[in-house]
């Protein structure tokens, strides 16, 4: 499974074939086959493997009752990539491939979505956001920050700019960036208190 | 195991029930649990035994109710027996073992309290 993760992200799902995981590992196609039928159905125990832990980074929701709350599931969300870039690289294919899973996909975007906005609804209830200045505001602002959580790798990946050291915090800070123009005065001092030092500790991590 | 899909709708009533807990739930005090070693008024409690049918099986309640203040009470399941002759039996013993006021002075009348059986 390992394996075949990586030779997925290195070459895209399309591209691999059984033949060149079975190499990767060292054993024979008629080997892999017996415990894999297909691509397929590797394909699908990833996909299972990564559903898992996106119901785990799910669950991690108003633990703290504070900024560290949404930082902390950031934290997870780049784990993810890291491991699943193709989860949303390879987004269409997936869907395309497994139409019956399209619906556990969108099950979990639309939680993403959720919990997002609900981080603002709870936020504005501390004090810590701004009244909504418009209807539907943060109901947009939560989508944007969605797509930057989503797609944020495959930009990554297509630019290629930023070294490993960087990639993390700069995940975080476009994210944060969203969310500071709508912090009230305590929102500010929190963020400063809170998230600042956590994202300047991230920069000097080599991690 | 089945999985179960919430719609969006009942998703986000339980995100915005987590969120409404952080402003009613208040942390609880140290004197809320004094109860369980604040037990001296069980010196001054008569004790009624109760032998009900439940799940086929007769069981044994005990209850102690303060002789002066009897709406101040506490009961407690103590087993259950397949019959019910051996069920009264026992819980006559179980009554005199554990009341205080061995002569039976101490008098509460249990049918004042209308206990729900559940």
């Amino acid at each position: 499974m390992n394996a075949s993760i990586r030779l997925f992200n290195e070459k895209g799902m399309a591209n691999v074939r059984l033949q060149q995981i079975a190499n990767d590992i060292g054993i024979s196609v008629g080997n892999l086959a017996y415990h894999f039928r297909n691509k397929e159905a590797i394909i699908d125990a990833i996909n299972e493997e990564a559903s898992t832990a996106i119901s785990e980074i799910l669950s991690a929701y108003r633990i703290f009752p504070n900024l560290i709350d949404f930082d902390n599931q950031l934290e997870k969300y780049f784990q993810f990539l890291q491991t699943y870039p193709f989860y949303f690289v390879d987004l269409l294919e997936l869907e395309r491939q497994f139409p019956f899973k399209k619906s556990s996909h969108k099950d979990n975007i639309s939680k993403m979505m959720s919990q997002i906005h609900k981080r603002f609804d709870f936020n504005q209830q501390r004090g810590i956001i701004k009244p909504e200045s418009q209807v539907g505001v943060y109901k947009r602002v939560a989508t944007a920050i969605w797509v930057l959580i989503s797609f944020w790798k495959p930009q990554n990946l297509v630019r290629g700019t930023l070294d490993q050291a960087k990639q993390k915090r700069n995940f975080k800070e476009i994210i944060w960036n969203q969310v500071y123009p709508y912090l009230s005065e305590k929102g500010v001092a929190e963020f400063q208190q809170l998230i600042l030092p956590i994202l300047e500790q991230t920069s000097s991590d080599n991690s | 195991m089945h999985k179960i899909q919430l719609d969006s709708a009942a998703y986000n009533e339980l995100l915005n029930l987590l969120n409404n807990q952080h402003f009613t739930d208040q942390p609880g005090q140290e004197s809320d649990m004094e109860f369980l070693s604040d037990d001296w008024w069980l010196r001054d409690t008569a004790v009624i035994e109760m032998v009900i049918q439940r799940e086929g099986m007769w069981e044994i309640q005990l209850v102690f109710a303060h002789y002066q203040e009897p709406h101040k009470l506490i009961k407690r399941v103590i087993s259950r027996y397949t019959s019910k002759r051996k069920a009264e039996l026992s819980a006559w013993y179980m009554r005199r073992l554990a009341a205080k006021d061995q002569r039976g002075t101490l008098k509460v009348n249990l049918d004042d309290f209308k206990l729900c059986q559940s």
